[in-house]
């Protein structure tokens, strides 16, 4: 099908962002571009977010493990190579924290701060921090070529390419002055006595509205400043390295009337945020009728299988068709406009083992 | 043996429930037809969802609703609630601080601070849903809230965000607030959780996972499992010379559907008391959908097994 504009993209980009709601295959798809782009010579770097765990374990990837080497079947006389890596937010959290500290002591208290053990393993939020910071990571690296990032699905993807932007302005609003000035105030006087006197943190807002946060996450950003300050650093080089013309965005999708408006709504917002959808992904669509053609195809399901049947086929079909003949029209009609359409037909096929990915990645 | 409800029974008797499950398989569909079911029983139902752009409010021919309650049909309504919606009615209504909300707490500071916060956003959002079934004045009051929950991982996140706030070594009124929350969630004859999933080796694996975690971590129950887009049957010795696509396609998917099914048969056997319903692949599903949707799609069929 697009597969020399695919395999253009592949050679040209540094960096290759995936997104897409949850559930319409971009993990796997992500892993299938790796695969092909390691297959024509390049040196790529996978990094996936909460991969299935079928295709972790054909990746041979492994929370908490890092980078990993992926052997691919079939790649001799060029130089590509596979490495593979799931995101564990609590390591890279801890990485990014030894990193940043000051010195050792404070590193030590901030890991046992009751709050960031909360943060930086039990809550949503952080896996976006950390998956950007790792991104910076992995672009500087010079073992890599091309880095293909999976993203968190739905609105977290939307958090996750917000989320430079949002650091930048917690930074730039002073926040962290608003809130720690009374702590810093009083912070001659010691830890011990940190507590009583913050009670008075922002004209006593905490106690007013019974709002602990204010107060506990006052004296825990005191603690973790200079860690905030490196991550507000990293952000920006983020937002750089994401609106470089080296970096594509990929929409993926599939034909459901839900998956049409989280595209379209996706494809907004990364317009709004200056990032430009370089290829428009829709898995999962039906395979393609034989030489008797739809019609053919129909009465041949009809006769053999029965009239409901064939009607739930013929759904299908025409649903597939309205969805996208609507996306594309939406994302033509703005400066969002992406110039590749690839069509996935529906695979019959698991992807539990390396082969069957490399002989998928090879038809894409 | 043990009976398991039904679906109907479910609707018929919960405060809430959470309707969760991988991304992509048909949540926001389900939890729209489980609303017209309810509804259709005589419940006033809210349909509650989390999203960065509504997928409830289309499905009702309705522009996105946002942040504000809207009668989406006769006995039901919708909302897609945002943190700082939840956020400002915790400070004005619910602790009746009004005047602090606009003068300081609407700042744009502190609603930076308040989206990188982690957890706070969860922590609001089942606080708000705790306030909708329980504290509302009694005259707008939903019989049934229905929350189109986060995928599961997620959901996982949301659902132990109470235990992290409460384990957090934190005090003051808002331990007290997560503290009664986290008590309501776990009363199994109000709240539960509605695991969807669909009939795909890699979907039940995930469930195999899924379902024992949330069991142990999740202040609210598993109260059932619905398997959507159950495809037809067909019968392959008619078609075996596979010189049709489409056929091979749907062949290929009714036998990994059994293959699925089996999976699943195994996981369940742990969750005896769990409502089980399966739901056919309508091929597609076009919106709005029709009043009458849910009868067509939730109409009772023998769980294939």
């Amino acid at each position: 099908m697009s597969n020399v504009d695919i395999d253009a993209l592949i050679a040209s980009k540094r960096i290759i962002v995936m997104v897409g709601a949850g559930g319409v295959g971009k993990t796997t798809s992500s892993a299938l571009l790796a695969i092909r782009a390691a297959m024509s010579g390049r040196k790529v770097a996978l990094l996936s977010i909460d991969p299935a765990k079928r295709l972790a374990s054909a990746l041979g990837i492994d929370l908490g493990h890092g980078m990993h080497q992926v052997e691919l079947p079939g790649v001799s006389g060029n130089n590509g190579s596979l490495h593979a890596a799931m995101l564990d937010q609590k390591a890279v959290f801890d990485q990014m924290v030894n990193q940043h500290a000051p010195n050792d002591k404070i590193a030590a208290r901030i890991m046992k701060d009751p709050l960031y053990r909360a943060a930086s393993t039990n809550l949503s939020g952080p896996l976006e921090y950390m998956a950007l910071a790792k991104l910076q990571e992995l672009a500087q690296d010079k073992r890599f070529d091309l880095v293909v990032l999976d993203t968190p699905p739905d609105t977290h993807a939307l958090d996750f390419l917000k989320r430079p932007n949002v650091l930048a302005g917690f930074m730039e609003n002073k926040v962290m002055s608003w809130l720690i000035k009374p702590v810093l105030a009083v912070g001659k006087l010691g830890f011990g006595r940190l507590l009583g006197a913050s009670e008075k943190l922002a004209g006593g807002v905490a106690s007013l509205t019974g709002f602990i946060a204010l107060r506990t996450f006052g004296e825990f950003l005191v603690l973790m400043q200079e860690v905030i300050e490196g991550f507000h650093k990293t952000g920006e080089q983020v937002i750089a390295t994401l609106r470089d013309r080296k970096t594509a965005f990929i929409l993926v999708a599939v034909p459901t009337r839900a998956a049409e408006r989280s595209a379209v709504f996706l494809a907004d917002q990364l317009a709004e945020m200056d990032y430009r959808v370089d290829a428009l992904l829709i898995n999962r669509c039906l395979p393609e009728p034989s030489r008797k053609g739809l019609d053919g195809d129909l009465a041949a399901i009809a006769e053999s299988q029965g009239g409901p049947i064939s009607d739930f086929v013929k759904a299908r079909v025409t649903g597939e068709e309205k969805v996208i003949v609507n996306l594309l029209k939406n994302l033509a009609s703005s400066r969002k406009k992406s110039r590749l359409v690839v069509r996935i037909r529906e695979q019959g096929g698991d992807f539990h083992e390396i082969h069957a990915l490399a002989d998928l990645a090879r038809s894409f | 043996m043990k009976q398991r409800p039904s679906l109907t029974q479910l609707l018929a008797s919960r405060k809430l429930l959470f309707v969760t499950g991988k991304g992509g398989i048909g949540k926001s569909l389900v939890s729209a037809a489980l609303a017209q079911a309810a509804a259709a029983a005589g419940r006033r139902v809210m349909l509650v969802e989390n999203s960065a752009r509504d997928q409830l409010a289309p499905l009702f021919g309705l522009e996105p609703v946002g942040h504000n309650e809207t009668a989406a049909a006769p006995g039901i309504t919708c909302i897609n609630l945002n943190a700082t919606g939840n956020f400002r009615e915790y400070v004005t209504k619910y602790l009746g601080q009004g005047k602090l909300f606009e003068s300081v707490l609407s700042h744009r500071v502190v609603q930076s601070f308040f989206n990188t916060v982690p957890g706070l956003a969860e922590a609001m959002l089942l606080g708000r849903l705790f306030y909708t079934c329980t504290l509302r004045d009694e005259s707008s009051r939903p019989d049934l809230v229905i929350c189109d929950s986060p995928a599961s991982g997620h959901f996982l996140s949301l659902m132990t965000t109470p235990d992290a706030i409460l384990g957090s070594g934190m005090a003051g009124p808002m331990m007290r607030d997560t503290a009664k929350v986290r008590d309501f969630l776990s009363h199994r004859d109000q709240c539960g959780v509605i695991y969807v999933c669909t009939p795909e080796p890699l979907v039940i694996s995930e469930a195999q996972d899924f379902l024992p975690v949330i069991e142990a971590k999740s202040p609210a129950k598993l109260d059932a499992v619905i398997v959507n887009r159950i495809p037809p049957r067909v019968s392959q010795a008619s078609v075996a010379d596979g010189e049709s696509g489409l056929l091979d396609y749907l062949i290929t998917r009714s036998r990994k559907a059994s293959e699925a099914m089996g999976m699943l048969d195994e996981t369940l056997k742990a969750f005896p008391r769990v409502a089980l319903q399966g739901l056919a692949d309508m091929g597609f599903v076009d919106d709005p959908l029709a009043d009458d949707f849910h009868q067509a799609f939730l109409r009772e069929e023998a769980f294939p097994s």
